[in-house]
């Protein structure tokens, strides 16, 4: 099999990132985007329900209305089956630094400082480029917005989906307001 | 142990086989249809067809699994947990890469034909008259009208929607009405044609989905869930399309799981007696006996058989006495185009998903044009509405982050670029008997790659993309080459090129091996060129055409 090398395998997950913006598609939260080829890190723990009730309130943060549809668990679950070992692991390392920010810790936090606090993560994602890893916090939210949006209520509050349109229309009338698709 | 006798054996269930299947059934042989993989039933088989959305557990991505037993096919973008299952198990079925090649396969019933991307286009007639009046490699030994006819055939059966434009480098054909390009897509269309004085244009890309019903089937419902197989039978496959012809004559039989390790090859009638087929669950091997077998296991598997095939009377295999089985080994060279932003159209969305895009055909060296290259490149590719999955950083998070992806961002387009690779003796495939695969069978060893004219050729695809996006207006036009290795385009041709002459090709113009002319090899390995079109409507043209011609052969008693 061909070796990848680290670089080889950021530049191949840009390539199909950019590749999908050329087909016309995108793809946040791909595990394409997400999987790195980092050393594997042995002995990663398992997600505890304490994590999952924490993961619930970081992704309530983030789009408000996840936590019904149980994002603590889609996340710990995505991590588990879907994330390289290094990436699994800077992610439980960020899910124990939100676990003590501010000092007394993210579940102690109330809604306006746990909103205030994801926020100044967020910007600092903006400082990130160039990194080898992805920062955890850019993880939890493309999988904040990936499990919302992709969930039963997600794709048929929040967004409009219909499984079999039947039928194209490529000058279809939108108005501001208007949902969008699931896809288009 | 001995199997059955048969009129014919088929070897490869995919978009050749299936088709080799059908012609050679409907004129009323007793055919055999060999497939190594699965079974997979038309509408039941396609488990994850009908799911919604949130019903695959990982949203579609990728798991850990997937990536450990499908190490090859994952390093592209088009396997996702919905269609792994039709990627092959690739832990199980390792190749040797001296180079870098990218061998994305599907082993079960139906092959690749259930995930192609379904594009159709004709080649045209330069495309044939081109290695002959370049001197590159060895002429073809057919010309387009030798196979306008069959292009017909199987286009008339198969159901190829597109738009008829008079363009003598991309020929129209037997076209159900086309599909549709979107609003974005036809302003800008309009702005090319005009701005090129029509010598380029961008139209509606032909695809092999059904826009109304046809021979039974139903017409695509725009779902763009193609590659998980269609339920509505929607596009062609080898399942909805050619396998229940073949079915219906009563003279087909199908055996799945059923590994051809070589063609048997009669030494004093010079030809072939059957094939050896290892069964996959009993691990026993058995011969089948025929008149004639067709190869269509896909370009590199056929030149596999064919290279384990005759080798106490050659070496190298039954078709290597002309030095060229395993050689001249191809792909479309690609991973390079532009991609920019489209303002206005706020108030236009889309409605169905659209599992086609556009296509710019071929312009360059083309009616006067001479570039500093050989042949030349089409475009694929579509505008579309950003959708809740783009990267809205500057809003932050919480209710706002919320609200904007709950509505679409702005318009955008990209397209990229399919490229002509010329073939090249030094480009080749062979067996490392060294290495054995899950079934004992010897592997594959590829020594590929793309050369300075390709190189060059890139550099166009790259800026002629830009060019034509920023006439037509687009905003923050980017080029770029990401990069390329063979099989990529999972177009892979040549490895047994048709030919004028024993000493310079493995197949004669109806698709015989030279060496033994009830042999017949119709897939991609075929190809003594690869034109910039994708190839298999012309597998499918070839196949039905050398099916016919091995009929008739048959009756006269000339195979």
């Amino acid at each position: 099999m061909k070796p990848e090398n680290l670089d080889a395998s950021l530049s191949r997950r840009e390539a199909v990132k950019r590749i999908a913006l050329l087909m016309g598609g995108a793809l946040v939260g791909s595990q394409v985007l997400l999987h790195g080829q980092a050393a594997p890190e042995k002995d990663l723990p398992a997600f505890s329900d304490r994590d999952r009730e924490l993961l619930d309130e970081i992704g309530e943060t983030i789009i408000p209305g996840s936590k019904a549809i149980g994002i603590g668990a889609f996340m710990a679950m995505m991590v588990t089956d879907c994330y390289s070992p290094a990436e699994h692991a800077a992610f439980t390392r960020g899910m124990r630094v939100l676990d003590q920010a501010r000092g007394r810790g993210f579940l102690a936090l109330t809604p306006q400082e746990r909103t205030a606090l994801l926020n100044e993560k967020n910007a600092e994602l903006s400082y990130h480029f160039g990194l080898n890893t992805t920062p955890y916090f850019k993880m939890m939210k493309q999988l904040a917005v990936l499990g919302y949006f992709s969930s039963e209520i997600g794709c048929t509050q929040s967004l409009r989906h219909i499984e079999v349109p039947g039928s194209y229309n490529g000058s279809y009338p939108y108005k501001k307001g208007d949902k969008a698709w699931y896809s288009s | 142990m001995i199997g059955q006798d048969y009129d014919a054996i088929v070897v490869g269930s995919g978009i050749s086989g299936g088709w080799a299947a059908k012609e050679l059934t409907e004129a009323g042989l007793k055919v055999l249809l060999l497939e190594r993989g699965e079974n997979i039933e038309h509408i039941t088989g396609y488990v994850n067809a009908l799911k919604a959305p949130w019903e695959l557990p990982h949203r579609n991505r990728l798991t850990n699994l997937i990536r450990e037993e499908q190490p090859v096919a994952t390093r592209d973008y088009f396997i996702d947990e919905g269609n792994a299952n039709y990627w092959v198990k690739d832990k199980d079925c390792p190749y040797i890469e001296k180079k870098p090649f990218d061998w994305f396969r599907g082993y079960h019933v139906g092959g690749r034909s259930l995930m192609w991307g379904r594009q159709s286009y004709r080649w045209n007639p330069f495309d044939f008259e081109a290695n002959k009046k370049e001197g590159v490699a060895t002429d073809w030994p057919i010309r387009y009208d030798d196979l306008a006819p069959w292009y017909d055939h199987v286009e008339s059966f198969a159901g190829i929607s597109g738009s008829l434009e008079g363009l003598p480098q991309l020929p129209d054909g037997k076209f159900l009405p086309p599909m549709e390009l979107n609003c974005v897509e036809k302003d800008l269309a309009a702005r090319i044609r005009s701005h090129y004085a029509d010598s380029r244009r961008m139209i509606i890309g032909r695809v092999a989905n059904l826009t109304v019903p046809h021979n039974g089937r139903n017409n695509c419902q725009y779902r763009n869930k193609c590659s998980l197989g269609c339920p509505f039978g929607a596009y062609f496959s080898t399942q909805s399309s050619t396998l229940p012809a073949a079915v219906k004559t009563g003279n087909l039989t199908l055996r799945p799981l059923s590994i051809v390790t070589r063609v048997l090859y009669d030494k004093d009638r010079k030809r072939a007696s059957g094939v050896e087929v290892l069964d996959t669950e009993t691990r026993q091997t058995y011969a089948y006996n025929a008149r004639i077998v067709f190869l269509c296991a896909s370009t590199l598997a056929s030149a596999g058989v064919l290279m384990n095939s005759a080798t106490d009377v050659w070496p190298d295999g039954l078709g290597s006495s002309s030095g060229e089985l395993g050689h001249n080994l191809m792909d479309h060279h690609f991973r390079v185009g532009a991609s920019g932003r489209v303002e206005g159209f706020e108030d236009r969305y889309v409605f169905g998903r659209r599992a086609n895009g556009f296509y710019i055909p071929r312009f360059r060296n083309l009616f006067g044009d001479r570039r500093d290259y050989l042949r030349g490149f089409g475009y694929q590719g579509s505008a579309t509405r950003e959708g809740w999955d783009r990267d809205v950083a500057e809003i932050g998070i919480g209710l706002p982050l919320k609200e904007a992806l709950s509505e679409p961002g702005g318009w955008k387009v990209g397209m990229t670029a399919f490229g002509e690779m010329l073939p090249s003796h030094e480009n080749r495939v062979s067996l490392d008997r060294s290495k054995t695969d899950k079934w004992g069978m010897p592997v594959l060893s590829f020594d590929c790659e793309i050369g300075p004219n390709e190189m060059r050729m890139r550099k166009d695809m790259a800026n002629d993309a830009a060019e034509m996006l920023e006439a037509a207006g687009v905003k923050d036009v980017k080029s770029e080459d990401r990069g390329y290795a063979p099989g990529q385009a999972i177009h892979e041709m040549g490895t047994a090129r048709m030919g004028h002459s024993p000493k310079s090709s493995v197949l004669n113009k109806h698709n015989q091996v030279w060496d033994a002319p009830n042999v017949f090899v119709t897939d991609g390995a075929c190809m003594a060129s690869t034109s910039c079109v994708n190839p298999s409507l012309t597998y499918m043209a070839l196949t039905a055409r050398a099916a016919a011609f091995a009929v008739e052969a048959l009756k006269k008693g000339d195979v």
